[in-house]
């Protein structure tokens, strides 16, 4: 094999920390496609966790201009992701698992995300599946602390996986996280052990600091996962460190909805809007002051064909094209804190009034109660009083 | 205002905290942000800038990713710019000297850029007597590290001359400053690190404490001494040694790695070490829930008195000691609020009194948001269970009632609860039961 000659950059953007553990091939495909598809403005740290099948001296033996730490023993995915970090001199932490492959063009959607709003504390990409299918779109939690990957198995390019939103959590295996946030929070909890449960951790600690957690589809990562063999330890652990979970954020929880999520779409669409505070309901194009906010609350548009692209691309959820009005409403039911909406909505009245019955109704014409709408979500409470990045930065 | 927009931080004092806050010391990344986050818990809706010689053009891993912002040469437009955006400078550490070479092996930069980066003219000379009308320059728990010679001295003696506040952090320092003649006065202050409990959150320090257990770079259990590798320590290694508790090895200044492995060597098994990459949160939170710190680094001895651990075997009332550094940050504050009103007071912004009103007037602000929010979480809370008893009914049989629906979700959802609370008990005690084996393994 080649040797992997990573650019040494001065002042790197970014501190990308790998760590490996037992999986050489896909450790070295995935030091390929990072090499091959990222721009010189990261650093490397790459910290294993005491592999047997080479892969602890693939680094010292193959790849040149990379950080390396070695471990003795397996210290587990957050012990030894916050070893990488300790060495980090990057204003972001890229957490990257040895089995995660990168696509061209990744990094620099993630990034004009983290650098839009100084509130943004992490930010994840669409994971793929070998075969191409999605495999996340941000994670979903439910009341008894257990988990949903959103829209595994699903078609990558589908229209709903396809806006920004603010999430509960993202997964470990790709994770841009704002360097000062997460010593802010102190890292990656090891109280998890070898693995389960430390990156929803890490997320929702930002989240009670104020930090949002956003999901950035424009940026895509291939992801193997479990490349890395796990012992009987691990059979064990995940439903340990749920109940660990479940515990420590019970308060956070109890605005979820109950378990199981999968068989309900009710319940998956609940899960996915948790971690916004405000839900609006726009039939027709959103007005200007909405699309602004669509950020950091649920904008969720039913529009015409011409409008999606702009939509989406504000973070907008669009519906579109639904042959079964009254089973969409019936999944999103007392969804929605506001709907804007003329009077009579057309052919949904009837179908608004009976399952949004919570909900403000506001009419697009009326400007002045949207641009009092707008504003609200643009600040939220935690960061109230928080100072944003000196403009020399 | 709208509802959700915040008071600009441009209407409040605006502080520049001068340092060496781009290296890799715990002393000079802790004073750094304590001092930020002191200031501006005195100065409603104040902005305080760290400032270092290079600052973010030296990136370091403890800085914890909010590196300084970088002062460059002490060119006249880049003094004017300073005092233009601040109302208060404030240097600190140990900086009062005027060898600039020495900042070459800091930076790892030649000695000719040292020079011409001359941090000197910032520490010492300031920002010039006109400038400093409107934005003082004041010395804080700084350090005097050489004698003068003639030249140097009459430097210094000049720079004291304006300056509206001096602390130093020792008496030879003190002692230093007198003699170029000066007669300024000059206090001498407790490290600013005597207030590191207040930086850190509680929960933060024990999640930190957790992962260096983890690593085994720490005792699970008891307290340990904490001992810093400097030179100091070798000729106290049996002295040390003599303690019947474990050690725990840490580098707290670039130098102290040089020694470590010379020191570790005198020092009796168990023998825990932190490694040089570790953040600054590691660092305290080893400190803080040690049983003694050994150690010649003022901010270590400092960090372990505010948390109440024992530090070179002296007693001293730890809220004297906060109390003074607070009495002098109080003054600090002070001075920056005359300046600013002083420069609002011929123009357009608000004047002290009114921006106190203003900030109250935020925090109920903030406390209505909260209530907000937290109506909000119940309001969705209730709403789920509407949806549930809803969709419940439409799906079961005829004779169903919305209780039943409701509660039977309730309890499946609480039966996930107990199996996993029950997986994480097995768990535990599946590691007590192993305990002795991995004792065993690891002896």
């Amino acid at each position: 094999m080649p040797e992997v000659r990573f650019p040494v950059v001065e002042r790197p953007v970014v501190s990308v920390v790998m760590v490996t553990h037992n999986a050489a091939d896909w450790a070295r495909r995935a030091l390929q496609a990072l090499l091959e598809h990222t721009e010189p403005c990261y650093e490397l740290i790459v910290v294993d966790n005491a592999s047997r099948d080479g892969t602890a001296e693939l680094p010292a033996r193959e790849l040149e201009g990379a950080t390396l730490v070695l471990n003795d023993r397996n210290r587990g995915f957050g012990p030894a992701n916050n070893q990488g970090a300790a060495h980090a001199v990057g204003r972001h932490l890229l957490f990257l698992n040895n089995d995660a492959l990168v696509r061209r063009g990744w990094l620099p959607p993630l990034l004009e995300r983290i650098d839009s709003d100084d509130r943004i504390g992490a930010v994840g990409p669409r994971l793929l599946n070998l075969d191409g299918s999605l495999q996340i779109a941000g994670a979903l939690l439910a009341r008894s602390g257990s988990t949903l990957e959103h829209g595994y198995g699903d078609d990558a390019d589908a229209p709903e996986y396809r806006f920004a939103r603010d999430v509960d959590y993202l997964s470990g295996a790709c994770l841009l996280v704002r360097r000062s946030a997460f010593n802010e929070v102190g890292g990656f909890d090891a109280a998890y052990g070898l693995a389960y449960f430390e990156d929803a951790d890490l997320c929702l600690s930002l989240a009670a600091l104020g930090y949002r957690v956003v999901y950035e589809p424009r940026s895509s990562v291939t992801h193997v996962r479990g490349a890395s063999p796990r012992g009987d330890a691990f059979a064990t652990l995940a439903p340990r460190n749920r109940s660990l979970f479940r515990r420590r954020w019970s308060h956070v929880l109890a605005s979820r909805p109950l378990s199981p999520l999968a068989p309900s779409r009710r319940r998956t669409l609940a899960a996915r809007d948790a971690p916004v505070s405000e839900r609006i309901l726009v039939v027709g194009e959103p007005p200007e002051a909405l699309l602004q906010a669509a950020s950091a609350a649920r904008v969720t548009a039913i529009a015409g064909a011409g409008l999606k692209g702009r939509l989406v691309e504000a973070g907008v959820e669009v519906a579109r094209g639904v042959e079964d009005w009254p089973a969409w409403f019936a999944e999103r039911r007392f969804h929605y804190d506001v709907v804007v909406a003329g009077e009579p909505a057309g052919e949904l009245e009837e179908t608004i009034r009976r399952t949004q019955p919570q909900a403000v109704r506001i009419s697009p014409e009326n400007a002045a109660e949207i641009a009092l709408l707008a504003p609200r979500y643009a600040g939220r409470l935690r960061f109230a009083n928080r100072r944003g990045i000196s403009s020399e930065l | 205002m709208p509802v959700g927009e915040t008071l600009s931080p441009e209407l409040g004092p605006s502080v520049a905290v001068l340092g060496l806050f781009d290296v890799a010391g715990y002393g000079e990344q802790l004073t750094g942000r304590i001092l930020e986050r002191e200031l501006q818990r005195r100065l409603p809706l104040a902005r305080v800038d760290r400032y270092a010689p290079l600052g973010h053009g030296h990136p370091t891993a403890l800085d914890g990713g909010r590196p300084a912002l970088p002062l460059g040469p002490p060119e006249a437009s880049r003094k004017a710019q300073l005092a233009e955006r601040h109302d208060l400078a404030v240097v600190t550490g140990n900086v009062i000297h005027t060898r600039d070479d020495l900042y070459a092996q800091l930076y790892g930069i030649p000695v000719e850029q040292a020079e011409r980066l001359q941090p000197s003219g910032f520490f010492v000379d300031g920002l010039g007597a006109e400038r400093e009308s409107r934005c003082p320059v004041a010395w804080h728990a700084v350090g005097v590290p050489f004698d003068f010679d003639p030249a140097e001295a009459q430097r210094v003696k000049d720079a004291l001359s304006s300056r509206p506040h001096v602390s130093v952090r020792d008496d030879v320092s003190r002692e230093r400053l007198a003699a170029t003649g000066s007669t300024a006065a000059v206090g001498v202050l407790p490290h600013p690190a005597v207030l590191a409990s207040r930086l850190f959150d509680a929960e933060v320090l024990r999640k930190r404490l957790d992962y260096l257990r983890a690593m085994g770079w720490y005792p699970d259990r008891e307290r340990p001494v904490v001992v810093q590798g400097d030179a100091s320590i070798a000729d106290r290694a049996s002295e040390v040694a003599a303690l019947d508790a474990s050690i725990v090895l840490v580098q707290l200044t670039p130098g102290d790695g040089e020694l470590a492995d010379a020191i570790a060597t005198l020092l009796p098994e168990p023998l825990f070490r932190l490694p040089a990459q570790v953040s600054l949160e590691d660092l305290t939170a080893a400190i803080a829930h040690a049983h003694a710190f050994v150690g010649s680094s003022e901010a270590g001895r400092s960090t372990a008195l505010a948390f109440g651990v024992a530090a070179g075997g002296k007693a001293r009332l730890v809220a004297e000691l906060q109390g003074r550094v607070d009495a002098e940050l109080d003054r600090l504050a002070a001075l920056a609020e005359s300046a600013w009103t002083a420069r609002t007071a011929s123009g357009a912004r608000t004047p002290a009194a009114l921006l106190r009103a203003l900030d109250q007037a935020e925090e109920r602000y903030r406390a209505l948001l909260r209530a907000y929010e937290e109506r909000g979480e119940r309001l969705v809370q209730e709403r789920l269970r509407y949806a549930e008893i809803v969709e419940g009914l439409e799906a079961a049989s005829e004779g169903v009632s919305a209780e039943t629906v409701s509660r039977g979700a309730e309890l499946e959802n609480r039966l996930e609860i107990v199996a996993a609370a029950e997986a994480e008990l097995r768990f535990e005690l599946d590691r007590l039961k192993a305990e002795p084996d991995r004792r065993a393994e690891d002896a």
